[in-house]
């Protein structure tokens, strides 16, 4: 156990060692030289002149040699240093802890609404199988995965902001702004939330367990309080914690939708901006966010469910 | 053939049929622009109306079938092509290469692709070509993934230790003894990757990173169009009904071949 955990640590900092190789990458991917293309953002006219991008190239390192300043890119890192935004000039680092926030209360909000709606809903499925409500989540689930996100939201606003003006459509503030987007990440992970628990439960009902303490008597309720629920908890929860990635993801989408002044909004200005240190903070954030949730998942996974044997490697099928 | 009869199933041969005959079918031209009649209500010279410019959407959507489909449909085959190699050797050989090759995967597999894609789309430019490899960077590693645990389930069978055993090459037994066997469920898995495949395309579009202006897209034409939702709500409507109902075909395609299997 103590060598997983040990191996599951290393594997963390060794995605991390590549993520920032990568974002150090980044800006040589681009066509063109980084110094004419900061110099374009920050003046954003093609009349440059040699000195003033000779000058830039100066100001930022980018005359040292590429291992010269692929070292003082770890070392800024390190520091926490982000640099500025090339847009605003902002420290890259005091706008995503300040946007932050804003993504964190989507995402938390919308696993929370979800997961009280699909676990009861999932559970009462598996148990009346092949029954109406378990026909009608298998509809719901096949339809909103096939519903882009995007094209949701712009029904609802068309229907509920512009028809008929119930709710404001843009922006944040009020706790009216919130129900759009939130229905909008609700709808689209619910049906396979439900599915998820309802598949769950279906595999635990039919575990020789089960069939063995109907056998001895036990009450049903208590098979289903006790032996059931207990042990369908623990996919179910890690299901759940993998949605908070999800939700990252899902709130580039969202948020540009509905103007809502989280990390993902950002994340869409910059890209379409050619911000690229934004980009690069962003980048960093976001993976050092997910390496540290999936290793949380996985910490948790193992506390809980101590049948897993973590024996390494090997070809497991 | 009982699949010809389901609703679905027509409807994605129907999409093939205008993807390959695209503009023939086409009404109008889809690129014209008629700037008098811009922005008009849908009528019987415009089925689905015009957009800001005056095209004629319906003519835009038809031909917007081949540029939509066909880039979800060529990402995910180099994906499948991919994932397949790569799980084969992986799961057939063993040891350091799976070993490898599986940390690779794992890694790609813990980054959310459709960020990766955009922030690559945005150092690279957009384009269809940039759109199909950084899709596919990231696309192929669960179709490796099932490969894998195929291959390692049959690797022991009879046929194919007896076929090792008379001496043939691993390259011929991968070709001829296991991917055949294993070529089903890839398949299944395929058609529900193409639904997911047309939902992260053309989000992307949809943000304005993928295919652009004049190309007709599926994406790009909904963004487009929520710009005019308070005038002119058909433009966003009719683009997002077809995505909706080209996933929810693959989607439900996928599940009934999925349910034949067993």
């Amino acid at each position: 156990m103590a060598g997983f955990l040990i191996r599951r640590l290393l594997n963390a900092l060794l995605v991390l060692a590549g993520v920032v190789t990568l974002t150090f990458c980044l800006m040589r991917f681009t066509e063109g030289d980084p110094a004419t293309i900061i110099a374009l953002d920050k003046n954003g006219s093609v009349l440059i002149s040699g000195e003033v991008i000779e000058r830039l190239a100066e100001k930022n390192g980018l005359h040292d040699p590429i291992h010269i300043q692929y070292l003082n890119w770890w070392r800024r890192v390190l520091h926490g240093d982000l640099g500025n935004s090339l847009r605003s000039d902002a420290p890259v680092w005091d706008e995503i802890t300040e946007r932050f926030p804003y993504t964190l209360q989507l995402a938390v909000l919308s696993i929370l609404i979800t997961s009280l709606i699909a676990v009861p809903l999932g559970i009462c499925a598996a148990v009346h199988r092949g029954r109406l409500v378990d026909r009608i989540t298998q509809w719901i689930a096949s339809v909103t995965v096939s519903v882009p996100d995007y094209y949701l939201a712009i029904v609802l606003i068309y229907a509920l902001a512009v028809k008929w003006t119930l709710l404001p459509a843009y922006g944040c503030g009020t706790a009216a702004h919130f129900i759009l987007p939130l229905l909008v990440l609700v709808t689209a992970k619910i049906g396979y939330t439900t599915r998820i628990v309802s598949a769950t439960t279906v595999d635990l009902l039919s575990s020789q367990y089960v069939a063995y303490a109907e056998l001895r008597g036990i009450p049903k309720c208590r098979i289903f309080y006790v032996h059931i629920l207990k042990n369908a908890m623990i996919p179910i929860l890690t299901h759940i914690s993998l949605q908070f990635l999800m939700a990252l993801e899902g709130s580039v989408i969202v948020e540009s939708i509905f103007a809502w002044p989280g990390i993902g909004k950002c994340m869409t200005d910059s890209v379409l901006g050619r911000d690229f240190t934004m980009i690069q903070g962003l980048v960093l954030f976001m993976a050092v966010l997910i390496v540290g949730m999936n290793l949380v998942v996985d910490l948790f996974y193992m506390f809980i469910n101590q049948r897993v044997q973590y024996d390494g490697g090997g070809a497991k099928p | 053939m009982t699949l010809l009869k389901k609703p679905y199933v027509l409807f994605l041969l129907l999409l093939m049929v205008l993807a390959v005959g695209g503009d023939s079918f086409a009404p109008n031209d889809p690129f014209q622009t008629h700037i008098d009649q811009r922005l008009s209500p849908p009528s019987v010279d415009y089925l689905f109306g015009t957009d800001e410019l005056g095209r004629c959407m319906f003519s835009r959507l038809i031909y917007s079938v081949r540029i939509s489909l066909g880039l979800a449909a060529s990402i995910l085959v180099i994906c499948l092509v991919t994932g397949t190699c790569i799980g084969m050797v992986s799961g057939y050989f063993g040891g350091l290469i799976d070993e490898i090759l599986m940390r690779a995967t794992d890694m790609i597999m813990a980054l959310p692709s459709f960020i990766v894609a955009m922030v690559l789309i945005g150092a690279l430019g957009a384009g269809l070509g940039n759109m199909i490899f950084v899709f596919a960077l990231t696309g192929w590693t669960r179709y490796a993934r099932l490969t894998r645990s195929l291959v390692i389930n049959i690797r022991n069978e009879n046929y194919v230790v007896t076929a090792r055993l008379t001496g043939l090459q691993s390259f011929y037994i991968l070709r001829k003894y296991i991917l055949p066997a294993i070529v089903r469920p890839l398949i299944v898995l395929g058609t529900l990757g193409m639904g997911m495949m047309i939902l992260m395309t053309s989000s992307m579009s949809f943000l304005g990173l993928g295919i652009t202006e004049p190309t007709p897209d599926w994406g790009a034409m909904l963004s487009n169009g929520t710009t005019y939702i308070r005038t002119a709500a058909y433009l966003a409507i009719f683009p997002g009904i077809l995505i909706c109902l080209t996933v929810l075909s693959f989607n439900l395609l996928g599940e009934e071949l999925k349910g034949e299997k067993k």
